[in-house]
């Protein structure tokens, strides 16, 4: 109960060590406070209920000793506090110069990191995390243990917020800006990752994990991305790391999600929400992925992010592939 | 003002007149106060029953209940009902409404037409909150934050409209209680005579009045970006979104003390009335409501931690926020001091200021906690900051302003309620109120964000206590409801003074006359001067003359 372990999840940041010393001393401060002014409150009533006999000769209203001590009592501690508190977040906020840097992107509703050293990328959503878990490999955000770590963090739609709470990290990722965050792990494990800016149906399900490897395992993990990405485009692989599978179902029996079913769906005509028609064909998928609030689909909402400049011209023609061959072997196109 | 002085029996304020227009266009402060009081009370149901629901749902780690969406918008709705229509009306409106005037020996508020307008604004506010919600709702969260809120579907547009609305009603209110308190105070009554609830209330009305016109520019610009995309905050149309909560905080924070100022007035009241003493402290209470007031005007960056908001403003409203603790402390130690050497009655009012002072003490110093920037760092936007705001709004704004019912209820129905009942419905709704939102602090600094409709399964225990508290706190809210109307339906007869009070709404009948008062009150003494010699308090009408 008095312990930092009680309150917060085991602290693994070389950052942030000591930090939560001034979470205990305030624990302290205010378990006291409440035992000295419940314990004066609980007393008094005893003592002085209605009924019961004692003296009530001049009650004080004014005291000038007591109340001085009280207004500096206060003010010594939060002046403490102040300080503390300041010192250990310019500490945690202060990247070392040496510091490996990883880009974040935040979008509805999963996160991109990028190793713009090594040139790969790594896409954290949820069916992406339980294959690779599956695998044996390392899941989310991986970093080396024991090197520091500086997060470059943006959104390409509204404003979410990285929060890892093993490390006391958090920062909102924003549109159109960069923010950072930065660490430095100390111990090898895997370690949650929740999006803390409200952003929508599935703000609780962008979460991961941040998987701390040793530098040996970090370089194997490195490479083998790199040997991935230089092969050629899948379709199905793009629209796994799109994340498009957190609100398309693909299958003919999948149950309706945020987006409509894409199960032979190509060569359907759909109604809009302005009550016309569309033709699917490639065009109309191409402009529904770049930009998806032009032509949305009746019962839908204008919820899916623009992935106008996300996709490499090789991946939308995979995609596009891809997204044509769904459901049409059960001769449903058409 | 008549100072006719003939004793014969006028009928009271809720018999004067009959008809449901003589409600709905009266321009008595006690009847719109009357009306307030269903208004917020109604809301305050609805408000509840939906965190209710959002309680279920979060009973189990998976979502299973209701569908992402619907919880989403539920918990929007939550929010902006218990801000808009229910905590920031609640005491000024009510209590205010009905108090203010007879305190202060008046006959009514300074512009009594005005006075009525606020409460059909209030109204038309809170009616375009509804028509928003049944046209198909929004899904926001209460603080609008952009770029969601100006790019998510729904008839966002509307709600704000009704936030906008409602802002008004505020202003004019405070407008309307500055004006009455600076003209209308009865001869003798100087202001170290006045009340401590004056004082409060005269504090928030000062940051209705210059905080709110910021609110209503800010969500009139959110309205025009929804709808003809001006760019101010959306920075695909090179707009910041940093900017906006610079403006919705620069209002929101110093709303918190617009709720928390008038409990702050009700329980100096209570505390003195219900220990039979003078008060501990009168003038370090009453003029710590203005620097509260003036201080928390200055701390709204403390919101925006983790934003990306530059270190250094970082660092200057951390430092800025600890000074609003200050105040606050001094006026806890007061009301405790308050009981030393009284004459303690254990009523059901009194029961209320010891459920206020445990739960916003508990909520002041987790305010602390976050105030310290590297361990807001961690919390924010957490459950820790959600019990923290709770303990504070409902702990202690809402339980201040249930007291401050209990305490004042004979007065505007002239009946009163079961005590005993009332008291031990008091503990039920403490510890109910404990086991809701104590374990939210524990899985908020454990790591679990706030606005979640499935959470990791590590949180579930926790979650499942704070389910159960918060049905427990539902039922015991509603069998306060129920004995507070039984009450002023059938309970026994109250008398013009059942608290031994010595400030002048006592001095009148209960329920009150329309007029207030039979001639015109005057003040030569104290609100709280008790005798504090060897006789024994009893009686009527004490330490003031008529």
């Amino acid at each position: 109960m008095f312990e930092a372990d009680f309150w917060l999840p085991e602290s693994v940041n070389a950052l942030a060590a000591g930090s939560d010393d001034l979470f205990v001393f305030i624990l302290w401060v205010t378990v006291v406070s409440l035992v000295l002014v419940m314990g004066a409150m609980l007393w008094f009533v005893f003592r002085y209920r209605s009924g019961k006999a004692a003296n009530r000769l001049n009650p004080p209203t004014h005291h000038l000793g007591l109340e001085v001590t009280w207004t500096v009592i206060p003010t010594i501690i939060l002046f403490i506090v102040f300080f503390w508190g300041t010192r250990d977040y310019v500490r945690m906020s202060v990247p070392p110069a040496s510091a490996l840097e990883i880009r974040v992107t935040g979008q509805k509703w999963f996160w991109t990191f990028d190793y713009p050293e090594a040139g790969v990328r790594v896409q954290a959503t949820q069916a992406l995390d339980e294959q690779r878990a599956l695998e044996g490999s390392p899941v989310g955000l991986v970093v080396p243990v024991g090197v520091p770590v500086k997060l470059v963090g943006s959104s390409v739609d509204v404003i979410h917020s990285m929060f890892i709470p093993a490390f006391r990290v958090k920062k909102d990722v924003l549109p159109n800006r960069y923010t950072t965050a930065t660490f430095l792990a100390t111990e090898e494990g895997e370690f949650d990752l929740f999006c803390a800016e409200y952003c929508g149906t599935k703000h609780s399900g962008m979460i991961t994990k941040v998987t701390v490897v040793s530098e040996e395992d970090f370089e194997v993990f490195i490479d083998e991305l790199k040997e991935v990405s230089e092969g050629p485009v899948d379709g199905a692989t793009v629209f796994a790391q799109g994340g498009c599978a957190g609100c398309h179902g693909v299958t003919r029996d999948a149950p309706p999600g945020v987006g409509p079913s894409l199960h032979g769906l190509y060569g359907r005509e759909e109604r809009l929400t302005t009550g016309e028609f569309v033709l699917v064909d490639e065009n109309y998928l191409r402009e529904s992925i770049v930009n998806p609030m032009a032509k949305i689909v009746e019962g839908y909402g204008p919820v899916m992010p623009a992935y106008v400049g996300r996709l490499s011209e090789e991946e939308m023609t995979a995609l596009m592939l891809y997204l044509k061959g769904l459901g049409a072997e059960d001769g449903a196109a058409l | 003002m008549s100072s006719l002085d003939s004793r014969s029996p006028e009928p009271s304020y809720l018999g004067a007149s009959r008809g449901i227009r003589s409600w709905l266009f009266t321009v008595d402060h006690k009847r719109i106060g009357v009306m307030y009081l269903v208004a917020t009370t109604i809301f305050m149901m609805f408000g509840g029953i939906l965190a209710g629901v959002l309680r279920m749902e979060l009973f189990t780690a998976a979502g299973d209940l209701v569908d992402p969406d619907a919880y989403n918008r539920m918990f929007t709705l939550h929010g902006s009902i218990m801000v808009f229509l229910v905590i920031i009306p609640a005491a000024p409106a009510v209590i205010g409404n009905f108090v203010l005037p007879l305190m202060l020996g008046a006959r009514d508020v300074a512009f009594p037409r005005l006075n009525l307008a606020s409460f059909h604004i209030y109204l038309a506010g809170a009616a375009l909150l509804l028509l928003a919600m049944i046209l198909g709702s929004f899904d926001t969260g209460w603080t609008f934050y952009t770029p969601y809120s100006t790019s998510t579907s729904g008839p966002v547009a509307w709600a704000l409209t009704g936030v906008f609305i409602l802002g008004f009603s505020s202003i004019l209110t405070g407008l309307n209680f500055i004006v009455t308190i600076h003209k209308m105070r009865a001869p003798g009554m100087s202001w170290f005579r006045m009340p401590l609830l004056l004082w409060a209330l005269y504090a928030t009305s000062a940051v209705q009045l210059l905080a709110t016109p910021v609110l209503a520019i800010t969500v009139l610009l959110l309205v025009l970006e929804r709808t003809i995309g001006v760019g101010i905050f959306d920075p695909a149309l090179g707009g910041d979104p940093i900017l906006f909560q610079h403006f919705f905080w620069f209002y929101s924070h110093p709303a918190v003390y617009i709720m928390i100022l008038p409990a702050f007035g009700i329980v100096s009241e209570m505390v003195a009335v219900h220990a039979q003493r003078p008060i501990f402290g009168y003038k370090g209470i009453a003029l710590s409501s203005l620097s509260i007031a003036i201080v928390g005007s200055l701390v709204w960056g403390h919101h925006m931690f983790t934003s990306g908001q530059s270190i250094y403003a970082s660092v200057l409203f951390s430092f800025l926020t600890f000074f609003v603790a200050i105040p606050t402390a001094i006026k806890v130690f007061s009301w405790v001091a308050t009981l030393y050497r009284g004459d303690i009655q254990i009523t059901p009012p009194m029961m209320y200021v010891f459920t206020f002072l445990a739960l916003f003490m508990i909520g002041g110093l987790t305010g602390v906690v976050l105030g310290a920037l590297s361990l807001d760092v961690h919390l924010h936007d957490t459950y820790f900051v959600v019990a923290h705001f709770h303990y504070v709004m409902m702990g202690g704004a809402i339980i201040a302003y249930i007291g401050g019912l209990h305490h004042w209820w004979p007065k505007i129905f002239g009946r009163m309620y079961p005590k005993r009942l009332a008291s031990i419905t008091s503990v039920l709704v403490f510890v109910s109120f404990n086991m809701t939102f104590f374990p939210m602090f524990l899985v908020g600094s454990r790591g679990m964000p706030r606005r979640y409709y499935e959470y990791i399964a590590t949180f579930e225990s926790l979650n499942q206590i704070a389910t159960v508290g918060a049905l427990l706190l539902g039922t015991s809210l509603f069998l306060t409801l129920g004995y507070l109307i039984w009450g002023a339906l059938y309970g026994p007869a109250a008398s013009r003074n059942p608290w031994n009070g010595l400030s002048l709404e006592w001095r009148t009948e209960s329920p009150p006359i329309e007029h207030n008062f039979h001639g015109q009150p005057t003040v030569s003494g104290g609100p709280y001067d008790y005798p504090v010699g060897p006789e024994i308090p009893s009686g009527d009408g004490i330490g003031v003359s008529a």
